[in-house]
């Protein structure tokens, strides 16, 4: 297992917002390699560099000093084009708040990464389909996103996230915003897909519960990892 | 993204600020609205003013005088006696400056230019006591000289052909002489009667040859040149002079054509009149409305797009989060850029789509009411005429315009920081 190139890697990842005297130092070198198809936990407190982490390794935002490897080509050797093709075919992302367009149907927030791709209406629609079904909210598809309860719209938000069969998932706080029962049910859907379908996980989360399910917990604090 | 996508969703968008859409909307449209009337009005004026002139000109005809280098002005200040050249009064319309006599010389003159088929004098100061049909009522009468090859359009009969004695009626005079319809006058025979210096009356019989149009303004009668110029000096008592030649040219003369002759008689002397510079002259005064009315349109539109840009950046604002979701999932700056644009640009063709056809609304109403008041005897059925390919020309425009106002918020929109967008507050 050690030999595999890993799916995503940090080398010696620094992170500074500012500049000057009011610079600050979010990452002060973060090594972390993830392998294929395993699931991660990042462990911190508020502020303590994790939602920042993750976002340098979803290609959201650059390092400052450092290297984020994506199967093993860096992220910065990616012209806007790529990094925009990488965001959307690559990866998938499933936040506290959800993010769905409550002027949207169900299925329509589903199929966003698939129209940004530019596939036709009836491949996105078919697409939508199988997504929703495997979250189980098929007949919810022609709703409006605000029908849904809080856990229908976190999953609504994981198809969503799954629809371009993507390799990684980025789960930022996805049980945030939900009932510790609610959070538990939307948890086990997750991770019973992640399994399924073989997808990497990243997960940033406060939740203890949720981190222990995961294959690997990565401690931050200070913007360093602890061992 | 597909740009069926991108279009539906500009769509999708706009309606979701209704209320915000439609103000914005509401703006521009004062300004398309505007810009389609002034045009639907500048095209069915021109139209009518052609119409109008027609009845009292033509196009192969142009009108000679007397220029200023024709007159010898001694150091006074006050012209030399040529023989066959004196002071006529004014036709009217001149003021007080004196105009001042052709002769036989100067129709020689006249018909030696090239491109003139022919020349004639033209008489102008002939005043009618009265006409009268039989033993019937007397009437009022005003005429002016006929040329042959007159090609003004007619309701019924026609022009005196070259040497034949006739007269062409203004249509009033139909009923006024006991008719109902223009060919029954046709062929009867008027007298028309003249005093001489001296007091002395005379008639003269001449027959009806044609009817004017049923026009707005009417124009005077038209009697053959060789009666008309019989009557003047008979009433003048001054053979052998007049004001005013006209030269006839082809009646296929193009408007080039027509400045060469003119140009021509201006180096001989004369002061050449055309019927393009009398319909420059309406034209000209036209081009000044639809300049004015343009100039309101344009400061609309210019107002509606600062609108536009303010619609777009609230709407940048609002959809922050949006935006950053977009970004996660891949779509370029170029996408978020075109996305707004789309969305501006619908804004700018909804509004002119929306202008053009409250503009035709407003013409189909206003039409008959024009024609019946104050265009009566306009040939056609719209004084307010919406040609298809000035109001696309509009649409495009207020796209257009959507489009330019679009770009600066779009490009805002475009350089947001997906991070700064979805941080979590």
């Amino acid at each position: 297992m050690a030999t595999t190139t890993p799916i995503l890697e940090a080398q010696s990842v620094h992170k500074t917002y500012g500049k000057g005297s009011s610079a600050y130092e979010a990452l002060r070198g973060v090594d972390l390699a993830i392998r294929q198809g395993e699931s991660v936990a990042i462990i911190g407190k508020s502020g303590s560099g994790k939602s920042t982490l993750m976002h340098l390794l979803a290609g959201l935002d650059r390092p400052t000093i450092g290297i984020i490897s994506y199967a093993g080509r860096p992220l910065s050797e990616l012209r806007e084009r790529e990094m925009a093709n990488f965001r959307n075919q690559s990866v998938g992302f499933i936040f506290q708040q959800f993010f769905l367009q409550p002027t949207l149907t169900v299925a329509e927030n589903v199929v966003l990464p698939l129209k940004i791709a530019g596939l036709s209406r009836s491949a996105r629609l078919e697409k939508a389909h199988a997504a929703l079904e495997k979250v189980g909210l098929t007949k919810w598809a022609g709703h409006r996103a605000t029908d849904l309860s809080g856990g229908q719209k976190q999953r609504a938000a994981i198809a969503r996230a799954l629809v371009t069969d993507p390799k990684i998932i980025f789960a930022d706080e996805p049980t945030g915003n939900l009932d510790t029962e609610t959070g538990h049910e939307v948890i086990k859907l997750l991770f019973e897909l992640q399994k399924k379908e073989g997808i990497t996980l990243v997960v940033v989360t406060h939740d203890t519960d949720l981190a222990k399910l995961c294959d690997r917990r990565v401690h931050i604090s200070d913007g360093k990892l602890a061992s | 993204m597909k740009f069926l996508d991108y279009v539906n969703d500009a769509q999708v968008n706009l309606r979701r600020a209704k209320l915000r859409t439609t103000l914005t909307i509401s703006a521009l449209i004062i300004g398309t609205l505007t810009l389609s009337l002034t045009t639907a009005f500048t095209q069915g004026i021109s139209a009518y003013i052609n119409t109008q002139l027609h009845a009292y000109g033509q196009s192969n005809i142009v009108n000679v005088r007397v220029g200023s280098t024709k007159t010898q002005t001694s150091s006074s200040g006050v012209p030399i006696y040529q023989d066959g050249r004196q002071a006529a009064t004014s036709g009217g319309g001149e003021g007080k400056q004196a105009i001042y006599t052709l002769n036989q010389s100067d129709l020689d003159a006249v018909k030696a230019i090239a491109g003139v088929q022919n020349a004639y004098p033209d008489y102008t100061n002939l005043n009618i006591n009265y006409i009268q049909l039989g033993s019937g009522q007397k009437f009022v009468f005003s005429t002016q000289a006929s040329v042959p090859g007159e090609s003004t359009p007619l309701a019924a009969g026609s022009f005196p052909s070259d040497g034949q004695a006739g007269l062409v009626l203004p249509y009033p005079y139909v009923q006024a002489l006991g008719g109902s319809i223009p060919q029954d006058v046709i062929g009867k025979t008027v007298t028309l009667h003249i005093l001489s210096p001296k007091g002395v009356g005379k008639d003269y019989l001449v027959t009806v040859t044609g009817v004017l149009p049923d026009t707005a303004h009417q124009p005077s009668a038209y009697l053959d040149n060789k009666t008309m110029g019989d009557m003047i000096d008979y009433q003048t008592g001054n053979p052998g002079q007049y004001t005013d030649i006209v030269a006839v040219a082809a009646t296929d003369v193009t408007p080039s054509q027509l400045d060469t002759i003119k140009a021509a008689l201006d180096a001989k002397g004369y002061n050449a009149m055309t019927f393009n510079d009398v319909l420059k002259q309406f034209s000209k005064q036209l081009s000044i409305v639809t300049f004015g009315l343009s100039a309101f349109a344009g400061i609309a539109l210019l107002a509606a797009m600062i609108g536009i840009v303010n619609t777009l950046l609230m709407a940048v604002f609002e959809r922050v989060q949006e935006i950053g979701l977009l970004k996660a999932m891949g779509m370029r700056r170029r996408g978020i850029f075109f996305q707004f644009l789309i969305e501006a640009g619908s804004i700018g063709f909804w509004g002119g789509v929306i202008g053009v056809l409250l503009g035709e609304l407003i013409g189909r109403v206003a039409n008959p009411l024009l024609i019946k008041t104050i265009f009566t005897g306009f040939p056609g059925k719209q004084i307010l005429s919406f040609p298809p390919l000035f109001m696309l020309g509009i649409i495009a425009l207020g796209t257009l315009i959507g489009l330019l106002a679009g770009a600066f918020p779009a490009w805002r929109a475009s350089r947001l920081d997906p991070i700064e967008a979805l941080r979590r507050e």
